[in-house]
């Protein structure tokens, strides 16, 4: 049985009230990766993505401040955040012929969650039926936020280059998982 | 940076593990590249789907614990009947040996109608009779007492932080932190089952009980005089080894197994209409993936189905409370 180490309890910073003192920038810092990677996930450009995660923290933190948020979880609440501006902006963008045709996932679409759920259940499934080691590296780089992949291969006492040889490998197993599905 | 960035460096981008000025270069490099820009949004996109994997890792170690489940009831058999199974083999091997030997002069029939060995033969018996019970699968003594509910809201928006959800992964210890919840702890109650518990200690005290019968006569000692003695010595066997017993069974033995089923986990179960369902309404039965039989409130999302069309569930609605379906095609 794999142990999940407790970085994710200093990095998740869970349901925090907001009567307790915000500090943004130890968020930001832990988050930002996270959510302008879900920006990219959605064929945002990485600087626009970039520029939109900024806006992102900048309303959070307003809001935050005006007392408007009743609890803040991160990074979910940032990445919805961005995600709800970066659909205004795909949408603008694409009346221009910009950009083709892709949403940002709504968590009312009962189709786009089911796609996602079964998406994970892949992946679940992929890793099950993977080595020891190689759940052992995803259990420790997919934490919030990611550690380095040298982190990771001193937690586990492997080298780096094993480490992302075995991530590569991984991920190319979910990949054609997930591409045999769809 | 003229050739194209490896899928390490993409990720180590997305994961924000870049020293400055690597991500500088790594991002100009994105910027005029559209086909590492393409695969950046690609490995995201796998990303999402792992970090929302990672949320339910938990799922994974219950994977690999967990035997696969199909549909319909699976046949149910835990490690603690096979270890337990074992242990009775050798007891009844030691047992069948033992009364010719306790009782040389008297033969094997009289030998197993003395006291002294009845006393060790009931338990025994009783502990057997546990052991086939659990493993004809009338009893799941992992799944009966423990429950993981694993009910992962996966929505990329708002489930990102509503994952996986776990609860009550041991069973419990009557009264805990009582007397009565301490001395059942050493026992090893609540960390498996009483059940399990009971087995073992029937096992071992009348396993224990019927060697120790057979040590002494041979060592000359009459029935009245060891009988009383192999009593006590099972006694003491039984309580130094039940509490360790109990905690390498906890090793073997899954930490959960449960067939609940959350609303959500119906998405993609079928089933039939009992009533016509439409855009606001609809009545059906569906099975889920152990075959249970449910009744559900849903709506169909597409076209208006007749009763007794063949529907899938695609989604659970939360705020109104129904299941979505729609015709099942296969």
């Amino acid at each position: 049985m794999l142990a999940i180490t407790g970085a994710a309890a200093t990095s998740r910073r869970p349901t925090l009230a907001t009567d307790a003192l915000m500090d943004w920038e130890a968020a930001v810092r832990a988050c930002n990766a996270r959510v302008v990677a879900s920006l990219v996930a959605f064929s945002v450009p990485l600087d626009q993505a970039e520029e939109l995660a900024s806006q992102t923290w900048a309303r959070l933190i307003e809001k935050e401040r005006a007392g408007e948020l009743r609890e803040i979880t991160l990074p979910g609440l940032a990445i919805k955040q961005a995600r709800f501006l970066a659909h205004a902006w795909l949408r603008s963008n694409r009346l221009r012929g910009a950009f083709p045709e892709q949403e940002p996932a709504g968590g009312a679409d009962p189709e786009r969650a089911l796609i996602a759920r079964r998406d994970v259940e892949i992946a679940l499934e992929v890793l099950s039926r993977s080595s020891a080691s190689a759940r052992a590296v995803f259990l420790h780089l997919y934490d919030d936020p990611p550690p380095s992949h040298q982190v990771v291969a001193d937690r586990l006492g492997l080298s780096l280059q094993r480490v992302r040889q075995i991530l590569c490998e991984v991920r190319r197993a979910i990949r054609v998982a997930l591409e045999g599905q769809r | 940076m003229t050739e194209h960035l490896s899928e390490v460096r993409r990720l180590e981008l997305l994961h924000g593990t870049l020293t400055e000025r690597e991500r500088i270069e790594v991002k100009a490099h994105v910027r005029d590249c559209p086909e590492c820009a393409r695969a950046l949004a690609e490995d995201a996109r796998v990303d999402e789907v792992l970090f929302e994997a990672r949320r339910a890792q938990r799922v994974v170690t219950l994977a690999q614990r967990r035997r696969p489940v199909s549909i319909g009831r699976p046949p149910r058999r835990s490690a603690a009947a096979w270890l337990g199974a074992a242990v009775c083999a050798a007891v009844a091997a030691v047992a069948a040996w033992g009364p010719g030997a306790a009782v040389p002069a008297q033969g094997a029939a009289a030998g197993v109608l003395d006291w002294q060995n009845v006393v060790f033969y009931i338990p025994l018996t009783v502990g057997l009779l546990l052991v086939l019970v659990a493993m004809l699968g009338g009893h799941d003594h992992s799944g009966a007492h423990a429950e993981a509910h694993v009910d992962g809201h996966l929505e990329p928006h708002a489930g990102l932080d509503a994952g996986a959800d776990h609860h009550g992964l041991a069973a419990e210890v009557p009264g805990e932190g009582s007397s009565l919840g301490k001395v059942l702890s050493v026992f090893g109650v609540g960390k498996v089952p009483l059940t399990i518990v009971l087995m073992v200690a029937y096992l071992v005290f009348g396993g224990v009980g019927v060697i120790a019968n057979i040590v002494f006569s041979s060592a000359g000692l009459a029935p009245g005089v060891f009988g009383p003695i192999s009593i006590g010595v099972a006694f003491a066997v039984v309580l130094a080894s039940t509490g360790a017993a109990a905690r390498l069974l906890q090793r073997v033995m899954p930490a959960s197994e449960t067939y609940r089923v959350s609303r959500h986990d119906f998405a993609g179960c079928t089933g039939k209409l009992l009533l016509p369902a439409d855009a606001t309404s609809g009545y059906a039965q569906v099975k889920d993936f152990e075959g249970n039989v449910h009744n559900i409130q849903c709506r169909a999302i597409k076209e208006p189905l007749p009763k007794g069309a063949a529907i899938l569930v695609v989604a659970y609605d939360e705020k109104t409370r129904t299941f979505l379906v729609e015709a099942d095609q296969t």
